[in-house]
């Protein structure tokens, strides 16, 4: 046998404190620096965890480490307890977030999960019951360092203050302790929620019921196989007994009944043919130079929610088609995620490069439409599959380029299901000068397949109406 | 609920009313429904081993002169331990979720090495203590002499002497009642929404006098009530004929309404104590005019837990101490500790007196006071003649044989409160051995820093910490406020509260009370003033007084709280809310009144009746 010279598996990742290192008790107990902030990626990919340290002298001091989230998933996150209580404590939890989102979208760089899964941690400020104890400016105290050689010196620091809240402003329920508690979702029970408040439309994906797929179906029964059909081999047994006349029908003994082989038939499977249907979604995002971190961020909330919504939506709409219920992990089934990012020339990237990539250069945005164009001619025909188109930007683009970029959008929507354009108002490019007034002109913000959305400040309440307009019933 | 067991040896033989017990909706963590048995009682058949050195290290104890209540053993696994510790002891409480966030935070700990929970006792007779079952022989012994100390500290500490024995049965008791409830239609999440603003205001109680805890209904200390006037129920018919005023204003009538008005009015002045009182629970629970009657009941419940675990919140230091001092006496015995298990025992004992990092640990100052009381007492270095020594070698040498010690620690432990320990027994030598100070906190660098390292401030910083049970003591002044069923309460100590925890607490004073609260407390503010200030004026190259308003920081303002309810316009529609309002007060005419100046208001804003907490 031959012995593989790395394992499939890492054994050394462990609790990683924020130095590198792994973390250990003495770490724990003091010595290891509080948290920094994680470089901004799109999902967190760290979460935090806090610890309480002693409370009982005075208020509880706490320790927060960040913990990748492989880690935290198997260490922390559902620990196995005997304890009652912590389900009460989680759907507690859970409520909150619920109250959380349906209040307002979260910033998903924020939420903590692997980008491209389906489920993810949104973040919630962890609950404390407050009793009345000292304020902050009076909260000094006696510390001691313990018998040992470090002896304390007059003026000598011992620890960072905290940034508190404004005492004189209204009490928050921001978690006093500065961590926050991530309760898992699945990105389709965000996607209900959304749907339920803005008040979305059905998917309809219209004729596309040329694809076919097979489908196994195991409701049929053989008298041979490996498992066996107990309703049915119980009513055999008893069928046959009975026409034996050995047992009387109205008072059965299981011990007088006689099996024979016969009697037992086994679960089968018929083959079957359904409909499939399948989806595109493209995501166009311009990168150039006049998109900084704040439109990106608009961008990158939009688009998942956009995401979001629409797997579960053709989730649905697809069970429906097929004739089957639609459950969780339907999720995002026959769904097919592209992204495009362009500066001057456009490149097809994977999710994690289109929400993380910074570039910059000059802005040509019919190149993003025309390798969108060649992937759904080449990959995705529009007689077979659904195309969705989305664009992402902040209007600015080449003059030359503008009366190309308005034939181009009048060409494609009639190649797509449905082709959206959200414009974000950014520093560097001024309203006027962008491609939306024109847009606007040809298309008007009522044309039923063309979308148009323009986001002017970076608020929940205009990503909720860009997305609302992206996706709201124009028949 | 429990292992049906015989019990044959006689310390078991209080264990099965306890054991026996199980509430309606009590959440026995002991329960059978798991492979195998997850935890039992530690008796002569389930674990002799375990059971001959219980027995083995109470004698020695006994010999040595500790007291202790007789000792129920559960051995358990280590979920059930921590379910324990979450439940403060009793696993037969109710549910809420807060148990549930204290398992998990403690089953992080736990995994991460940071809090290993070994053992819990519980004050009562016989007392109750759990175990986790895979620790090592040496660990076992170890948590079993410290389990002995503290038993003899509950025992016979003069703060616990009234507090309720059988407290294992009331919490199942109490959690029976609560099960009920929910049967009988009232739904959980009421119940839990209850309990959450009970857990706000639950150290309301006044520690000062632990011994009558039981609600009085009958308060002897009235004021006189208002007299009524001498025209009251009588209407006035003066306008009409003799012959018609005769038929108004019948004895009768005017009696019965005179009298009406008397028992209002009296029922007015028991709103109002004579003095302040800090029992602030049980006159809410008294005098409250929007609590139902089974919400009374399980405020009651809480005031009575809070009472229970008062003492043990006034005496962590001297208990943790206690139990230290004893388990390093004991586990030098001979007939105890085994020589291979002295490194073990070592190493565990260090880890409980760690103190790293500067955050103070209560069992590292319980001992090193302990010691140090012996140490002085058996070579006579107290009293009169040796404070007058003024030699310090002289001192340090000081022996005359007298060897009180162990007799002043009985004493010691008898009598005082962590309060009085620290007061009268704190040491500028243990301030030295564990390298005490006292800290600020530096509001120009945002930072804390050390400022002093001296006896009597790091005395006073401890006393000042310790007092009230670490609580700030809240009084109730008038329950008839303005005449109208306002509640007045005042804040009796020289420190800011931290203000949004505050807010929240008066808010759910608020539900609880059913009327406007209104709160005097202390707070620092920033106040703008004009001021005559020495800037330098380039214009004419030299320091020049102007007159700039500069920002000026008020210590310690005295200030009003008051809560209102208030429509809160938010996203569109309106919602339930709060209004308060932080106004300063005036000491005037013997009382404080608030300021009516627009100066005087400090803030004002609307908070959204949403969460409970």
């Amino acid at each position: 046998m031959r012995i593989p010279d790395k394992l499939p598996f890492d054994l050394s990742r462990r609790i990683v404190s924020p130095s590198g290192k792994p973390l250990t008790c003495s770490d724990v107990r003091g010595n290891a620096l509080p948290a920094q902030n994680p470089t901004k990626i799109f999902l967190r990919d760290t979460v935090p965890i806090t610890i309480m340290e002693d409370s009982f002298l005075g208020l509880p001091t706490y320790q927060t480490f960040e913990v990748s989230l492989d880690d935290y998933n198997t260490f922390f996150r559902d620990l196995p307890s005997g304890d009652p209580d912590v389900g009460r404590f989680n759907r507690k939890l859970k409520e909150l977030a619920r109250d959380k989102l349906k209040k307002g979208l979260i910033n998903p760089g924020q939420m903590a999960g692997r980008v491209g899964g389906k489920i993810v941690g949104v973040p919630v400020p962890s609950i404390n019951i407050p009793n009345l104890v000292r304020g902050k400016s009076s909260q000094g105290g006696v510390g001691g360092f313990g018998e040992g050689d470090k002896t304390p010196r007059k003026g000598q620091t011992i620890g960072k203050g905290d940034d508190g809240n404004d005492p004189n402003g209204p009490g928050d329920e921001e978690g006093d302790h500065g961590s926050d508690l991530f309760v898992p979702f699945s990105r389709d029970e965000i996607a209900q929620m959304l749907i339920d408040k803005l008040g979305l439309p059905n998917l309809d994906p219209k004729g596309k019921q040329t694809l076919i797929s097979e489908a196994i179906k195991w409701t049929a029964t053989h008298h041979t196989g490996t498992f066996a059909d107990i309703p049915e081999t119980l009513a055999n047994i008893i069928r046959s007994n009975i026409s034996a006349g050995k047992i009387d029908p109205d008072n059965l003994n299981i011990d007088d009944l006689v099996v024979s082989p016969n009697d037992i038939v086994y679960q089968s499977y018929t083959e079957t043919e359904q409909p499939e249907a399948g989806a595109a979604i493209i995501y166009m995002m311009d990168v150039s130079g006049s998109m900084t971190e704040r439109e990106k961020e608009a961008v990158r909330t939009c688009a998942f929610y956009l995401s979001t919504i629409i797997q579960r939506q053709f989730g649905v709409a697809r069970a429906n088609l097929r004739g089957e219920t639609y459950t969780a992990d339907d999720f995002g089934v026959g769904v097919k995620e592209i992204f495009i990012t362009h500066d001057a020339r456009a490149r097809e990237r994977t999710e994690y490069e289109f929400y993380t990539t910074r570039e910059s250069g000059g802005t040509v945005i019919t190149s993003a439409f025309d390798l969108a164009e060649k992937i759904v001619d080449t990959r995705f025909p529009f007689d077979d599959w659904n195309v969705y188109m989305f664009y992402f930007g902040d209007g600015g683009n080449i003059d030359s380029d503008n009366e190309k970029l308005f034939h181009k959008i009048n060409a494609l929507s009639r190649k797509t299901n449905a082709l959206g354009y959200i414009q974000t108002d950014s520093q560097m490019q001024s309203y006027s000068s962008s491609c939306f007034p024109g847009l606007d002109e040809r298309f008007g913000m009522y044309h039923k397949h063309i979308r148009l959305a323009r986001i002017e400040e970076p608020t929940n309440t205009a990503f909720t109406t860009a997305i609302t307009k992206m996706l709201e019933d124009r028949n | 609920m429990l292992i049906k067991r015989t019990f044959g040896s006689s310390c078991c033989s209080g264990v099965a009313a306890h054991a026996g017990r199980s509430g309606g909706k009590s959440t026995s963590t002991f329960s059978t429904g798991n492979v195998g048995q997850r935890s039992y009682l530690l008796t002569r058949e389930t674990n002799p081993e375990l059971h001959n050195w219980d027995k083995t290290i109470r004698g020695i104890a006994q010999s040595e002169g500790l007291d202790p209540f007789s000792t129920v053993w559960w051995i358990c696994q280590r979920d059930q331990l921590l379910s324990a510790a979450a439940r403060m002891g009793f696993p037969s409480n109710f549910s809420h979720w807060k148990w549930g966030q204290d398992f998990k935070e403690l089953n992080i700990g736990h995994r991460l090495g940071n809090q290993r929970i070994f053992e819990m006792v519980v004050n009562a007779d016989p007392a109750v203590a759990y175990t986790m079952e895979g620790n090592e022989l040496v660990d076992q012994k170890l948590v079993m002499c410290h389990v002995t100390g503290h038993s003899d500290f509950f025992k016979n500490n003069i703060t616990f002497a009234n507090t309720n024995k059988d407290m294992m049965d009331a919490i199942a008791e109490q959690a029976s009642f609560v099960g009920k409830l929910q049967s009988s239609g009232i739904s959980p999440i009421e119940i839990e929404q209850f309990f959450d603003m009970a857990f706000t205001v639950d150290d309301l109680i006044d520690t000062t006098n632990l011994y009558p805890n039981a609600i009085e209904f009958d308060d002897a200390r009235l004021r006189e009530p208002e007299p009524i006037p001498d025209n009251f129920g009588m209407a006035d018919v003066s306008y009409m004929p003799p012959h018609i005023q005769r038929r108004f204003n019948r004895p009768e009538v005017v009696a019965k309404a005179r009298e009406d008005e008397f028992q209002k009015r009296l029922a007015d002045t028991a709103k109002t104590p004579v003095d302040p009182d800090a029992d602030v629970l049980a006159f809410i629970i008294k005098h409250s005019t929007a609590l139902r009657p089974w919400q009374r009941t399980l405020l009651s419940f809480i005031r009575e837990r809070s009472y229970y675990f008062a003492p043990q919140g006034m005496t962590k230091v001297m208990n943790e101490g206690w139990a230290v001092y004893w388990h390093q006496h004991l586990m030098k015995h001979s007939a105890i500790i085994d020589p291979s298990e002295v490194t073990s025992f070592a190493a565990h004992n260090a880890g409980t007196l760690a103190m790293g990092s500067g955050s103070l640990n209560p069992y590292t100052l319980g001992i090193s006071v302990f010691r140090d009381i012996k140490e002085r007492w058996d070579k006579g270095q107290h009293g009169r003649e040796f404070d007058q020594i003024e030699d310090r070698k002289e001192r340090r040498k000081f022996d005359d044989g007298s060897m009180k010690g162990k007799e002043q620690i009985f004493q010691v432990r008898r009598l005082e409160s962590d309060v009085s320990f620290i007061r009268k027994f704190l040491t500028s030598k243990v301030v030295a051995d564990l390298n005490l100070f006292k800290f600020g906190y530096d509001e120009r660098w945002n930072e804390y820093v050390v400022t002093s390292t001296e006896l009597k401030d790091v005395r006073d910083g401890l006393v000042s910490q310790f007092s009230n049970g670490h609580r700030p003591r809240v009084l109730v002044v008038d329950g008839n406020y303005g005449n109208a069923g306002e509640l007045h309460l005042t804040h009796d100590n020289p420190y800011e509260l931290k203000a949004d925890y505050l807010d929240r607490v008066c808010i759910n004073l608020f539900r609880l009370w059913g009327r406007p609260i209104h709160f005097d407390s202390v707070m620092d503010i920033v106040v703008q003033e004009m001021k005559d200030v020495q800037e330098f004026d380039d214009d004419k190259g030299k320091f020049a007084t102007v007159k700039k308003e500069v920002d000026v920081k008020l210590p310690l303002v005295p200030f009003r709280l008051t809560v209102k309810p208030m429509k809160c316009i938010s996203h569109d529609h309106e919602e339930p809310g709060f209004q308060i309002t932080k106004v300063r007060t005036y000491f005037h005419h013997n009382q404080w009144i608030q300021g009516t100046d627009k100066k005087d208001l400090i803030s004002q804003y609307n908070i959204s009746a949403g969460q409970i907490l």
